[in-house]
């Protein structure tokens, strides 16, 4: 007697897990894989933005021999010429020379420049941004251009 | 006849156990993804930097900076070695804030929350810890870490500065 081999077979069972569990598992990967921190774009962009900062200022600092630092005005004296960082309607500006300023950072809430006694060649720059969840921004240069 | 029939039943049943476990281990090796998958997201290194580890760089960045403004106005100068210290006020103020972070603002302890509430609440998480060596050569070396806490596990950012140590203090590390 003949058994009877259909579709029903304990081989096309198995084929069909097997199918059904590369599927999900391709599924799963492709899923985890596209798994972000929400907002992460924009956190990224902010990052971008304050990296870009970070980079203007130290090249800045790194040519300056002197400054002029107020709470909202930073003013970095080299051979080149002066550059001028300012605070103004929620936007930190650089303005190099007689050239018209450039917005690097907008939607500011608060932010200047502070300096302290101990360390006349240091300026410090803070920022609070406008939107309540984004960070902070908070660090430090040192004057270079007298050949440290 | 029927010796023919029975040779190819065992060839349809040996050709079906073949691929029956041709079919397990292909099960087998799909279930095997999932942990392989997982070490690889673990083990691959972040795409982008998170915002505390990019605070923390700016923070150990600001430290540097300090001791390079500081060695310009006494090259004699030598930062010490620090335990973890906080950067800003702690609120019970007991312990000490580091002192690359104090003066900052006009505070001489560090900043408070009452000076800059937002500015404070990000910057609490972080702990700064100073490690010298002399080397040979003369040279002193500085490693600044920027401790703080993300996703349950305790990371650290460090940034490094080789410095000419002077000749008369030479052998200790301060």
């Amino acid at each position: 007697m003949n058994m009877r081999r259909g579709i029903g077979s304990l081989e096309i069972l198995l084929l069909a897990i097997f199918v059904v569990m590369m599927g999900s598992t391709l599924v799963m990967v492709w899923q985890f894989s596209r798994i972000s921190v929400p907002n992460a774009q924009q956190e990224k962009d902010l990052i971008t933005t304050y990296e870009h900062t970070v980079n203007l200022m130290a090249n800045d600092a790194r040519k300056a021999r002197s400054m002029i630092a107020g709470r909202e005005i930073l003013r970095l004296e080299s051979d080149a010429g002066s550059i001028e960082w300012s605070f103004s309607g929620g936007n930190l500006r650089r303005a190099a020379g007689s050239a018209a300023p450039e917005t690097i950072v907008s939607n500011i809430r608060e932010g200047g420049f502070t300096t302290t006694s101990p360390t006349p060649g240091l300026f410090s720059i803070w920022l609070v941004p406008v939107d309540v969840s984004a960070m902070p921004l908070f660090t430090s240069f040192a004057l270079r251009g007298n050949g440290l | 006849m029927t010796r023919i029939d029975s040779h190819r039943s065992i060839r349809s049943r040996r050709r079906g156990e073949s691929l029956l476990e041709l079919l397990l281990a292909a099960c087998l090796m799909t279930v095997a993804l999932v942990p392989l998958f997982q070490l690889y997201r673990i083990s691959r290194a972040p795409e982008r930097k998170s915002e505390m580890e990019f605070t923390a760089t700016l923070l150990a960045r600001h430290v540097i900076e300090r001791i390079v403004a500081l060695r310009h106005a006494d090259p004699a100068y030598l930062p010490g070695m620090t335990p973890e210290e906080p950067i800003v006020a702690t609120t019970d103020g007991f312990q000490a804030v580091s002192e690359h972070f104090k003066g900052l603002f006009g505070r001489e302890n560090g900043l408070e929350k009452a000076d800059n509430a937002d500015l404070f609440t990000a910057l609490e998480p972080f702990r700064c810890r100073i490690d010298t060596y002399y080397l040979d050569g003369g040279y002193y070396k500085v490693i600044v870490y920027i401790q703080y806490m993300e996703s349950g596990r305790t990371k650290r950012v460090f940034l490094e500065r080789l410095l000419t140590a002077p000749t008369s203090i030479q052998g200790d590390t301060p």
